[in-house]
């Protein structure tokens, strides 16, 4: 059945009709428009929240000194953006490793221990050094790099190479160990629940430009190898004896990539604490709408994963504006439903 | 002369296996030879030829390329001298036939470097060979089995390594299918005096196409030599466990197996 369209909304329709059959002929030009999205999405976010401002406006807003809205552009709103970019992004590419590295469409970073290992730290941190805020993201790094450090240590250390599954159970049972430590945790010291809260929902709530400049060197770090590394990416895709057969050296490249993955991860976890979602599905989207090779999707990758986080953080803070909802219980509630349609229709 | 691959008194068990599945193998392949290995299910083929193609660490002895210890060669300049293809290689999906057989340039190519004029050619003579010229830009996953079997092995031959090793390359094909690879095998041993060692289970075929056969019995090489040494009666009854006969039929060997050698004892 057809579903006919109300006359004004035809010609838009139609315009973006055309816009898909150019992408899916190219699927290089997918980059563009995703980068075009976020263009928009930023623009659209720092024209909103408490003193909104028309979009038309942002660019004479950011740039005049003497236009009322531009300290709050710059110092609260611009930051947050930037922000949510770069989480989106770090979070995205290194659910691309992840589910390369275990050749397993639903493995995202949480998957080596990063999430628990970094909810860990930053509880404890919370508990034990309250008056010392400015160090939650660090410990929270370090938690996540440690964790994960243990999971790859238990999963590829030995004599011969035992594949990716042994990186899933390692992971799997490093993950319950920490959780259970983080229940522990919340349960003893409940009191001081609400300032866990907000770190295990995932929010961008107060984010400033420090947070930008923490996350921004493990981000540059890990998308920039990971851009190196295409290659070795696309032959992990292969089985391990093949992917040695042509000359990889598959154990070293599955820790290295599970490492860019982890410092990706942590990166993201310590400044916005356990933001899902975006690690697991956004590789998923861009495989089915680019194909599995590195070269053309990881850019498409980290470029729709922060498009995404930025949108989603726009609505959090303002669809029951003042109150702030989850950033990251706000992802799985939209982005959810949209990749089941995908599928559907893929599949159907 | 010294071999161009060359097992050495190979001890093998696998990663935590508790007993050697291969024990003292010494085999040779000499350049521009095709060798089969043939034997019951169990009997060490597959391990072997993993050994031969660094894939598994030998427990004992070692494998030699040109008189050099495999362990000491780098992965990458391993791969430009010995291509290796498993059974069940697994495909990504939405990966395109090019895009496959581009893989097996990955040892020719540096790191961030675009595919060269001799990469692209090398590409497009392994598609021809493996008569794939139609489908190279068609996913891997939409192709039938035997043209994915091809599309593999077409991977291989673009390393332009000097020997392969191919684990069951007929296995799962049909008839048809199961010919047109072993032709086109022989085609690239004649044309590119490329080196071939063959996991085969048909007997039939093995003296077809090698060189000479290796037969493996419980982890041991029960013989090596050319085809028509190699299978006889007598090596069906102590391998095979059943009662053959072996004819020239115009050239060609036929295995007539007639039942168990030991009529008590039956299949």
């Amino acid at each position: 059945m057809r579903i006919r369209l109300p006359g004004v909304l035809a010609r838009p329709v139609a315009r973006l009709a055309m816009l898909r059959t150019l992408v899916e002929a190219r699927p290089e030009l997918w980059a563009g428009v995703l980068a075009a999205g976020l263009a928009v999405a930023c623009v659209l976010s720092l024209a909103v929240g408490a003193a909104r401002l028309p979009a038309s406006d942002v660019p004479r807003a950011l740039i005049s000194s003497a236009h009322p809205l531009h300290a709050v552009l710059w110092e609260v709103r611009l930051p947050r953006i930037v922000t949510a970019a770069l989480v989106g992004a770090s979070l995205a590419v290194a659910g691309a490793l992840m589910q390369t590295v275990v050749r397993n469409p639903l493995a995202d970073p949480s998957l080596i221990g990063v999430s628990a290992g970094a909810g860990v730290a930053a509880l404890l941190g919370i508990v034990l050094l309250p008056e010392i805020a400015l160090l939650l993201p660090f410990l929270a790094f370090f938690g996540a790099m440690a964790s994960s450090a243990v999971v790859l240590f238990a999963a590829e250390s030995g004599p011969q190479t035992k594949g990716p599954l042994r990186i899933i159970l390692a992971g799997v049972a490093v993950q319950s160990i920490l959780f259970a430590c983080v229940a522990l945790i919340t349960f003893l010291f409940a009191d001081r629940a609400p300032a866990f809260v907000g770190f295990t929902v995932g929010s961008l709530s107060g984010c400033g430009w420090r947070e930008a400049g923490i996350v921004l060197l493990p981000a540059a770090i890990g998308i920039g190898l990971a851009l190196l590394s295409v290659r070795p990416l696309d032959l992990l895709l292969l089985d391990d004896d093949s992917a040695g057969g042509v000359g990889l050296s598959v154990r070293r490249t599955r820790v290295v990539m599970s490492c860019l993955a982890g410092i990706l991860a942590a990166g993201a976890v310590s400044v916005a604490g356990l933001v899902g979602f975006v690690g697991l599905i956004v590789p998923n989207w861009v495989r089915i709408l680019i194909g599995p090779e590195h070269a053309r999707s990881l850019v498409p990758c980290a470029l729709g994963g922060a498009a995404l986080v930025v949108i989603a953080d726009a609505l959090a803070r303002t669809v029951v504006a003042p109150l702030e909802l989850p950033v990251g219980a706000l992802l799985a509630l939209l982005g959810g439903p949209y990749f089941l349609v995908i599928l559907w229709r893929r599949v159907g | 002369m010294t071999a161009l691959l060359e097992a050495r008194r190979l001890h093998l068990r696998h990663p935590r296996g508790e007993r050697d599945v291969v024990r003292d193998v010494s085999l040779q392949i000499g350049r521009g030879e095709i060798v089969a290995l043939v034997g019951p299910n169990g009997s060490g083929k597959s391990t072997t030829l993993a050994a031969l193609g660094g894939g598994l660490v030998p427990r004992e002895g070692e494998v030699l390329v040109d008189g050099v210890d495999l362990r000491r060669i780098a992965r990458r300049k391993l791969a430009l001298r010995v291509a290796r293809l498993p059974q069940e290689p697994l495909c990504p999906e939405g990966l395109t036939v090019s895009d496959l057989v581009l893989c097996g340039r990955h040892p020719h190519r540096g790191m961030l470097e675009m595919p060269r004029h001799e990469d692209r050619h090398a590409v497009s003579a392994a598609i021809r060979t493996m008569g794939l010229a139609d489908l190279r830009h068609r996913r891997v996953e939409t192709l039938s089995g035997g043209e994915r079997r091809r599309a593999w092995i077409a991977m291989v031959l673009a390393q332009r390594a000097e020997v392969l090793l191919l684990d069951e390359p007929t296995a799962a094909l049909d008839v048809r299918h199961q010919h047109e690879v072993l032709d086109l095998l022989v085609r690239v041993n004649r044309e590119q005096g490329t080196s071939i060692v063959l996991v085969l289970h048909d007997l039939e075929h093995a003296a077809r196409v090698a060189h000479r056969v290796a037969v493996m019995h419980r982890g041991r090489l029960y013989h090596a030599g050319p085809p028509r040494q190699a299978i006889v009666p007598d090596m069906l009854r102590d391998v095979f466990a059943v009662a053959a006969r072996v004819d020239d039929d115009d050239g060609r060997l036929r295995v007539r197996v007639d039942g168990p050698a030991d009529p008590e004892r039956r299949f």
